[in-house]
């Protein structure tokens, strides 16, 4: 009965298309020529999820679209991620004597991809709209300290322009504060925030979002493609040789699930990818040379509810944060990808410290000492609350494991989704034990990781208050008042003592990258404030 | 024919208010439960309240009605409604219009189900009969074997199964060996814009595979039974050809159940691609409507459910129509 192998018949076929296909691949090998200076030129493509907003850039408060506009758009400054030294950009000098009062003064040359000139008028109009409560925009508040502000917001405000921002001349912004604040070139080094816009830009909004207009190096080559993929070249009147971009072309892919980029890199159809967590041992040992793994920038950490009774005494508090063996958990729940904290302010700013955190190092006979010494805790059991959508079960497991076994505290978990797991830390009342947070910077400044996380409009979930807490604030306003962003460290390293010695969280460890490239990628760098630098990548042959 | 399709029609509409209200309901009550869901936009971080009130207003979700628990915000769902009939379906939480969401989505979805629907009831149907004609000879085992398999592993499993095998190791290879694009886009890990047809060719096979096992079955176990049938005897005593029994007189009568078995699986293939959506990264409805709910997006999930509800309301309307024409004794007056 041969008629039953019938069903093999499609198999043949397939071989035979394969097959068929041998002969088209070779034949377009790139000529020969002269090995260009840092090989400029190529293209290369990176995986990325589908970006939030482009225009106004002030709609983006996300890694995706800012590692893009990072791009498209050039901004006032950067930070080097490895000196942390400012590099001014479309700016040539940001001054100010009293820090109040600054004068930002333009390079000349800079212009838009439609041919309008970056001149004064085009970051004021950008920074009035990004200001303006109406149009709702995600990073506006980062401008509340500039004066007139207040005046912008609401369903109705009263103006439409800050009256703290003037351009007097082409070349020249000046931008008056409510009060000094030595960080303020740091904030304007987020580029999504400080970027210019084109006033035909400004005109229509939503054709500038699929197809924006942009100073930057690079140019969307074509409309953006939702969900799909977004392809930059090189913008040929670029004038700053500095900030210019070396390969030709980036494609972006837009991926909804990380787990397939990473498989389209081993394909070969991707060259610089973010794989999901899960597939970070088969990356180490696949691609054990081609892994970017540097400081990220992000803080996890766990803040204690200080209204609480039980909490109040800091050698509870003390006692917690070295009954935490970091090392184990970083190294057998997370797969290495998280370096143990040693303050509160992470590695790659300046100002921060190897060994400013006494109690984050383990040691179980210590904590089991201070937390009897202060009598425990009623009841011998807390209530541990974080979110069960990120991902956190695992090591918030094993850390609590680690109290059950070195303090012999029971424990119980209250976990829930995010928006209600806020929505309960916003009452700063129904959240009754230690719970999880994390921290990632807008800006590289020692103040990023202090006011917004511990200052008094913040989230300072925790209600920190009392002489202590008025005492940080007095540092921090010291460090903001300092002339320089050098001068004003040693106040925010004060200011991160005060939260250390009080132990007002237990900082647990700070993010790293993990990126995997293919063999033509050379020179990729990260910064944990603009993302991956890919003007500076070069692309091998 | 014709009234009887108009009532049914007719019908649709209580059905979609129903749909379109039960969802209103169901949103208010999760941001009046849950909380705010622009607030998640900023992570750990909390921004002025300014802020929060600015996006709130956008978005469209400023109603003081949702602050009280249990009140379905009527006035809300009216002043939706009349938004639906000037075909404004609202923004979503990147400011984009939700109708530019649903047409970018709308056609790959609609590709990845017809290729899988093809797939599942052409071969589906064939492996029935194939199996139903040599029963308990070895075309029969086979396919009862490969169906039991489909039915049962979970499509994730098989999704990423596929993927592995076929999109990168045989991608791999073929690639190696330098294969037409059109090939290469075949046996692709991810779905790729410039080849939409043969990019969802594996992806529509893993998506049609379950409801393609049960089609097979239920097709070998009709035929079965109708073979042993009178007429199929009486068909075989005046001469007729085999092919014509088997074709014309046997399967016709037994089809019925699998078409409205592949009718309803339009619908939940629409609805229910997610899973395959996501592992191969075809940007289509399901992830869209997936997206949505974890992000609390109103806009999308009151635009795009209605939406499937309709896709069904049509599928089951076609099925029942195509009865008639199946089953001489369905009459529609």
């Amino acid at each position: 009965m041969n008629r039953s192998m019938h069903w093999l018949a499609p198999i043949p076929l397939v071989l035979a298309l394969v097959v068929a296909g041998c002969s088209s691949g070779d034949g377009d090998d790139p000529p020969d020529g002269e090995p260009a200076a840092q090989s400029a030129g190529g293209a290369f493509s990176v995986s990325s999820s589908e970006p939030e907003a482009f225009a106004p850039t002030s709609n983006c408060y996300s890694s995706d679209c800012a590692q893009i506009i990072n791009l498209v758009w050039t901004g006032l400054l950067k930070v080097d991620p490895e000196t942390s030294e400012q590099e001014l950009q479309v700016a040539e000098s940001i001054e100010s004597e009293d820090g109040q009062n600054w004068t930002i003064t333009l390079k000349d040359g800079f212009t838009f991809h439609n041919g309008e000139p970056v001149d004064a008028a085009s970051f004021v109009r950008s920074w009035n709209h990004t200001a303006y409560g109406p149009n709702a925009t995600q990073v506006g508040f980062f401008l509340a300290n500039v004066e007139g502000y207040d005046d912008l917001q609401g369903e109705n405000p009263k103006a439409e322009e800050m009256s703290g921002l003037t351009a007097p001349d082409d070349r020249t912004i000046e931008v008056a504060l409510t009060k000094p604040f030595s960080q303020f070139p740091l904030v304007l080094s987020y580029t999504p925030l400080s970027a210019p816009m084109a006033q035909e830009c400004l005109d229509d909004l939503a054709a500038c979002n699929e197809q924006p207009i942009g100073n930057g190096p690079y140019e969307f080559a074509e409309p953006w493609a939702h969900n799909d993929a977004i392809t930059l070249s090189k913008y040929a009147d670029y004038s700053d040789d500095a900030s210019a971009g070396l390969a030709d072309e980036i494609e972006f892919k837009i991926y909804a699930d990380l787990k397939t980029a990473y498989r389209d890199f081993q394909a070969g159809n991707l060259d610089i990818v973010d794989p999901d967590p899960s597939q970070t041992p088969q990356a180490r040992t696949a691609y054990p040379d081609q892994i970017l793994e540097v400081d990220r920038g992000g803080f996890a950490y766990f803040g204690f509810p200080l209204y609480e009774e039980e909490f109040q005494d800091v050698r509870i508090r003390q006692a917690l944060s070295m009954a935490i063996d970091r090392e184990a958990i970083i190294a057998r729940v997370l797969d290495n990808r998280y370096e143990a904290a040693t303050d509160v302010i992470a590695p790659f700013v300046p100002g921060s410290r190897d060994d400013a955190c006494d109690t984050c190092v383990y040691d179980p006979e210590e904590a089991q000492r201070l937390f009897e010494e202060a009598g425990g805790i009623p009841g011998n059991k807390i209530n541990i609350w974080f979110n069960n959508d990120g991902g956190h079960e695992d090591w918030v497991q094993a850390m609590a494991q680690g109290w059950q076994n070195d303090l012999g505290l029971e424990y119980e978990f209250k976990s829930q989704p995010f928006t209600p797991y806020l929505g309960a830390l916003d009452t700063r009342s129904t959240v009754d034990g230690p719970f999880r947070l994390s921290w990632g910077p807008d800006y590289p400044s020692p103040q990023n990781y202090l006011d917004p996380v511990y200052g008094s409009g913040s989230s300072n979930y925790g209600d920190w208050s009392g002489p202590e807490h008025d005492q940080f604030l007095d540092l921090v306003a010291e460090g903001d008042a300092a002339p320089t962003v050098e001068e004003g460290l040693p106040s925010y390293q004060a200011a991160a003592d005060v939260v250390l010695d009080n132990q007002v969280v237990i900082p647990l460890w700070f993010d790293k990258t993990f990126i995997v490239f293919s063999e033509k990628i050379e020179n990729l760098q990260f910064s944990p404030t603009d993302q991956m630098l890919l003007t500076e990548v070069s692309v091998a042959e | 024919m014709g009234p009887y399709a108009v009532r049914r029609v007719l019908q649709f509409i209580p059905v979609l208010i129903g749909t379109l209200f039960l969802l209103h309901y169901m949103t208010v009550l999760s941001f009046q439960i849950n909380g705010n869901p622009v607030r998640a936009l900023f992570g750990d971080r909390q921004p002025p309240p300014e802020t929060i009130a600015a996006l709130t207003r956008a978005f469209g979700l400023d109603d003081p009605c949702l602050e009280q628990t249990g009140n379905p915000c009527i006035g809300m769902f009216v002043e939706r409604m009349t938004g639906y009939f000037g075909g404004d379906f609202g923004v979503d939480f990147n400011q984009q219009p939700v109708v530019d969401l649903i047409k970018r989505a709308a056609p790959v979805t609609l590709r990845l189900t017809l290729l899988a629907i093809v797939f599942e009831s052409v071969v589906g149907i064939l492996a029935g009969v194939l199996a139903g004609l040599r029963k308990d000879r070895f075309a029969d085992n086979f396919v009862r074997v490969v169906t039991v398999l489909a039915i049962s592993v979970p499509i994730f499993v098989l999704g990423v199964l596929t993927q592995i095998v076929f999109g990168l190791y045989v991608g791999n290879w073929v690639r190696d060996r330098g294969a037409p694009d059109w090939v290469q886009a075949i046996f692709s890990v991810s779905y790729q814009s410039d080849f939409p047809w043969a990019s969802l060719v594996i992806p529509a096979m893993v998506l049609g595979a379950t409801t393609l096992g049960v089609v097979a079955r239920m097709t070998r176990t009709g035929l079965i039974e109708s073979l042993r049938s009178d007429y199929v005897r009486t068909g075989k005593a005046k001469g007729l050809k085999s092919r014509r029994i088997v074709g014309i007189h046997a399967l016709r009568n037994c089809l019925i159940p699998v078409i409205t078995l592949i009718g309803i699986d339009i619908g939940t293939l629409m609805a229910g691609a997610i899973v395959t959506e996501g592992i191969f990264n075809i940007p289509g409805i399901g992830g869209l409507v997936y997206r949505a709910a974890v992000t609390g997006e109103t806009a999308i999930i009151m635009a795009v459910v209605p939406l499937l509800v309709l896709v069904y309301l049509v599928a089951s309307l076609l099925v029942d129509l195509l009865y008639a024409v199946l089953d001489p004794r369905i009459r529609y007056g």
